[in-house]
């Protein structure tokens, strides 16, 4: 006797139906999934559904095949990787691969020159000594001119200058104001930032008197090295592109 | 507790030994065919394709219902296939075609989903090999064509991993280990595919049942 019931059918897995279709059921599965199909009216009827629907699928019929589908001499020789050809892809990936490898380090070795570049004064005043010299005062002066140092700080380079009363008159203060900055905006800004730090008592009495030479330049020292490793990297930048490019651009150019 | 009801389908044990040894028998020649196209014959390798073709047309026009696009797709699979033979391992060479083009339809199917087509083949066209409809009165004749254009437009509905898991399992009869190689994906997800896809078929065909109860 079937069951028929909707609240009968509800509790029973239909997924159960489903795999016992599929052929996909456990021994203890099957039996209790032949019993759903053989007391329930619902879960035989999705049984036999399953199998129609299925027997429908298979019997959809195909068209004719358009064409035959075999292969030319001319599309074998097309298809089939000459050794030459092998050797070229080959050797296009090898300098791909290097290029990019290239390329990266060009990048980061500008970006970390250019990061150095950017922090490294602001890190190091209090490291530098103080320094007396007229180099250095030009160098301030300089700064001035240029407007970089900031406001607050403008008056103890006044005071400064007044002090010492050597290197810089009034007058020659006026006229620097006129003068280009010879120093590059690094040197500026980070004379700019030490010139706070600098008491005129400091330097009327000389402390720290010893001149930075110009084999000693302002930043401790590394503005040789981080340029070298700019240019370095400058030109490993543009040898990987030139690697990663250059072939593509040629072809083009052929093409064309 | 083993005896099997009617419409079940028969699991890979049932196969009979005649059939099994038809198709060792075939593998054997794909075998040969393949180590001579891979020493530069293709002649042996369009034996292959011979062989083949039409499995693989079928195959592809159930997954992608245009006979254009699946020619084509039949095409570059195997184009792929000879481009590709070196890296063929052994085993079935049937199945293995059978993963390419498959493949090749799914990249379709992909493009269909951005510029989709219509799913309903006329099926009066006279290049149908058989005839569709094989019926000769008029009412059935108008039935079957009822019939297959609910089935595609149903299939057409399911999501296609679902429908492609259907097919290959229905119409191409290949069971759950080949079609998770051929997808590429475990045989749990192709038999919760199949099993998922038959209960959204039947809802999504149960306004007309009918048509399905002969």
């Amino acid at each position: 006797m079937k069951t028929g019931s909707a609240t009968g059918h509800a509790n029973h897995d239909e997924s159960l139906v489903v795999r016992l279709y599929g052929n996909d059921v456990g021994p203890e599965e099957r039996s209790r999934a032949l019993d759903l199909v053989a007391g329930c009216e619902e879960c035989a009827a999705l049984f036999a559904d399953l199998g129609q629907i299925a027997w429908a699928t298979a019997a959809r019929p195909t068209p004719a095949r358009p064409r035959e589908f075999t292969l030319t001499a001319a599309d074998a020789a097309r298809l089939r990787p000459e050794p030459q050809a092998r050797g070229r892809s080959l050797w296009r990936g090898l300098t791909r691969s290097l290029g990019g490898a290239f390329a990266a380090l060009g990048l980061a070795g500008i970006l970390i020159a250019g990061a150095t570049t950017t922090f490294a004064p602001a890190a190091q005043p209090a490291s530098l000594p103080y320094s007396n010299s007229q180099e250095d005062q030009a160098g301030n002066q300089n700064a001035l001119g240029a407007g970089l140092v900031p406001p607050s700080a403008q008056p103890n380079a006044a005071a400064e200058s007044a002090g010492t009363g050597s290197a810089a008159s009034s007058s020659d203060a006026t006229k620097l104001a006129a003068v280009p900055p010879a120093a590059s905006f690094g040197e500026s800004a980070s004379l700019a930032v030490r010139q706070p730090v600098s008491s005129p008592s400091a330097t009327r009495q000389g402390v720290g008197a010893a001149p930075l030479s110009p084999a000693q330049p302002s930043s401790g020292g590394s503005v040789d090295t981080r340029l070298v490793v700019l240019i370095v990297s400058a030109g490993l930048l543009l040898i990987g592109l030139l690697l990663l490019f250059g072939p593509r651009l040629r072809s083009r150019r052929i093409r064309s | 507790m083993n005896e099997r009801l009617a419409g079940e389908r028969p699991g890979p044990d049932s196969i009979p030994a005649e059939n099994r040894r038809a198709e060792e028998l075939g593998q054997g020649i794909d075998a040969a065919l393949v180590e001579q196209a891979l020493r530069g014959q293709l002649e042996a390798f369009n034996q292959l394709v011979v062989r083949h073709q039409d499995h693989l047309f079928a195959l592809v026009y159930h997954l992608v219902p245009d006979r254009d696009q699946a020619a084509d797709a039949v095409q570059e699979a195997f184009f792929s296939a000879y481009r590709n033979l070196s890296s063929f391992r052994g085993g079935s060479v049937r199945s293995w075609l059978g993963r390419i083009a498959v493949n090749a339809a799914m990249d379709i199917q992909r493009s269909r989903r951005r510029r989709p087509s219509s799913p309903y083949p006329e099926l009066e066209d006279e290049s149908w090999q058989p005839p569709a409809l094989e019926s000769e009165e008029p009412e059935a004749r108008t039935m079957e064509v009822e019939r297959s254009r609910a089935l595609a437009s149903a299939l057409d509905a399911l999501p296609f991993e679902q429908r492609n898991c259907i097919i290959l399992f229905d119409v191409d009869g290949y069971d759950y280990a080949e079609i998770a190689e051929i997808m590429g994906v475990s045989v749990g997800t192709v038999k919760s595919r199949i099993h998922r896809g038959r209960l959204a078929l039947r809802t999504l065909l149960a306004p007309m049942r009918e048509l399905f109860r002969g």
